[in-house]
């Protein structure tokens, strides 16, 4: 009854924080029309650069043909776009500004305190930029005539491969909670390794295959995905994200206690 | 009264070079980030398109022509957007020019990073072979930083106009790693298809320095040049066109 309650609390403030985003994005309209000029720029752009790159659509990259490229692309940009919604793209700036300090402005409140560094940053204008991807992805698997089964391994893969994007940036912003700006560096080196996540890195050769699937497994967040849509389901890449999905949450895990009891220990 | 333009731009320089100083792992990352991230790219596209250039290409511009992952017009951009949103009321009481104050601040940041990072281009460079003109990257070098500087002004002019420029930050930057050639290799481009490119500015800046660069072809390099550079005149003149605008706007609201 208790965890109902608090469900129910979170949901309530999750509907709090969409609503004020709403209220925001009503306010300053500029906002809108970037996200709509930043997704007519992926939609416009990424297919020109595939294009010139399979010279004009008749040659593949390897097993990535013209096609696949672009839905890999916007598979991508869909994931961004959610980080942009769910408040994890903007949270670098309020964490750096502010240092070690956000911590006790939110810990001392009733509700989770990632909910609230997130909720706080919500922006519901990227629901353009996510409409705007699905038509094309529509298009593309109406186009393909993708089976059914495809389509339901690819939501699946999605959602474990947004899951371990999230997870991936948690982990730099628990490291801030410890370490303060000593790790200011962090975000750039990861986001150095998420700017692969939308290229064919299942091409490249061995140790880096490897590096990318198992140590910063950024090939499982856009690239299994969009594979998966393709070539059907995988038990080994199920098998697969498993793995990584708990392994990263157990490195979060354990970094968020370590800054709690660190946090605690110094008196705040 | 104004503070000297020449004494502003000195001590923001400082200013940042030392808050750089201060905080020695952005260098560590930065660099480290480099290494790794044209490593894998050079792995990539090699294994996709099995061309030995590939490697000097890709090694020149993420060291030569990128020094380090973030453009330099998008980090004087965020500067001063942070700057702007105190106020243009506080900006414009500080007896200094704001825009100035941000890219020598920024350049003074990114100093370091942009020397080791050039000098290790220079190294890797040597060892596969190819060796660079020091005078003609000097030259390419300046005009890829006025190019860039007058980007981060005409966006910095919209800052009367909007709360938020990030957008147009993002916008500017995917086109930038669309089209400079830095993540997608466009030594493989079909001529043909390529020819529609030639004149695009980011490609100038990216793929057609770093080519003229490797082959030391001084005459592409001389024509890529003064494209950048009427680029950044017609970009600068644009953005005080609107700068002006702007300020009308803000002085008509009375602040």
């Amino acid at each position: 009854m208790g965890d109902n309650m608090e469900i129910i609390k979170s949901l309530k403030l999750i509907f709090k924080y969409l609503h004020l985003s709403f209220k925001i994005t009503k306010e300053y309209k500029i906002e809108l029309f970037y996200a709509f000029f930043v997704s007519l720029t992926n939609i416009i752009g990424f297919p020109i650069v595939w294009f010139l790159l399979t010279n004009g659509g008749s040659n593949h990259l390897n097993t990535w043909h013209f096609h696949h490229l672009i839905f890999l692309s916007i598979v991508l940009s869909i994931i961004y776009s959610f980080l942009d919604l769910i408040g994890l793209w903007d949270v670098w700036k309020l964490v750096f500004s502010e240092g070690r300090t956000v911590i006790l402005r939110y810990l001392t409140r009733p509700a989770n305190f990632y909910l609230q560094l997130f909720g706080e940053h919500f922006f519901v204008g990227d629901l353009i930029r996510i409409f705007l991807y699905i038509l094309i992805l529509a298009y593309i698997t109406i186009n393909e005539n993708i089976p059914i089964y495809n389509i339901l391994a690819f939501f699946l893969f999605f959602l474990f491969g947004f899951t371990i994007m999230v997870l991936l940036l948690l982990i730099p912003v628990n490291l801030f909670l410890i370490y303060d700006q000593s790790t200011r560096g962090l975000p750039d080196l990861l986001w150095g390794f998420l700017s692969y996540a939308g290229l064919p890195i299942d091409n490249a050769k061995e140790v880096v295959y490897f590096f990318l699937h198992y140590i910063v497994p950024i090939a499982f967040i856009a690239v299994v995905p969009a594979k998966s849509f393709f070539e059907g389901f995988s038990i080994n890449n199920l098998f697969s994200y498993f793995l990584v999905i708990s392994c990263l949450f157990l490195i979060n895990k354990y970094l968020w206690n370590v800054a709690v009891k660190r946090f605690e220990a110094i008196g705040g | 009264m104004f503070v000297n333009p020449y004494l502003t731009a000195k001590a923001s320089f400082i200013a940042g070079f030392k808050e750089t100083l201060h905080f020695k792992a952005v260098i560590y990352t930065n660099i480290f980030t480099t290494i790794l991230r044209t490593f894998i790219l050079i792995s990539l596209w090699q294994n996709i398109f099995h061309n030995d250039s590939l490697v000097s290409y890709l090694v020149t511009l993420s060291f030569l022509c990128f020094p380090g992952i973030m453009p330099i017009f998008r980090s004087i951009n965020e500067h001063y957007e942070s700057k702007i949103k105190e106020g243009w009321s506080i900006a414009f009481s500080k007896p200094l020019d704001v825009f100035l104050f941000s890219v020598f601040y920024v350049f003074g940041k990114l100093f370091i990073f942009h020397v080791i990072s050039i000098l290790t281009g220079f190294f890797i460079l040597f060892f596969l072979g190819s060796k660079i003109n020091v005078l003609a990257f000097l030259f390419a070098y300046i005009s890829i930083f006025l190019f860039e500087i007058s980007i981060a002004y005409f966006l910095s002019s919209f800052s009367y106009f909007f709360y938020h420029l990030w957008g147009l930050r993002v916008i500017t930057s995917m086109l930038y790693m669309m089209f400079s050639g830095l993540a997608f290799p466009l030594i493989n481009v079909d001529k043909n298809l390529f020819a529609y490119l030639q004149f695009f500015p980011f490609t100038v800046r990216g793929h057609f320095i770093a080519v003229s660069l490797l082959n030391n072809d001084l005459f592409l390099l001389f024509y890529s040049c003064l494209i950048l550079l009427f680029y950044s005149l017609i970009i600068f003149f644009l953005g005080l066109f609107i700068h002006r605008k702007g300020i009308k706007k803000f002085e008509s609201h009375g602040g």
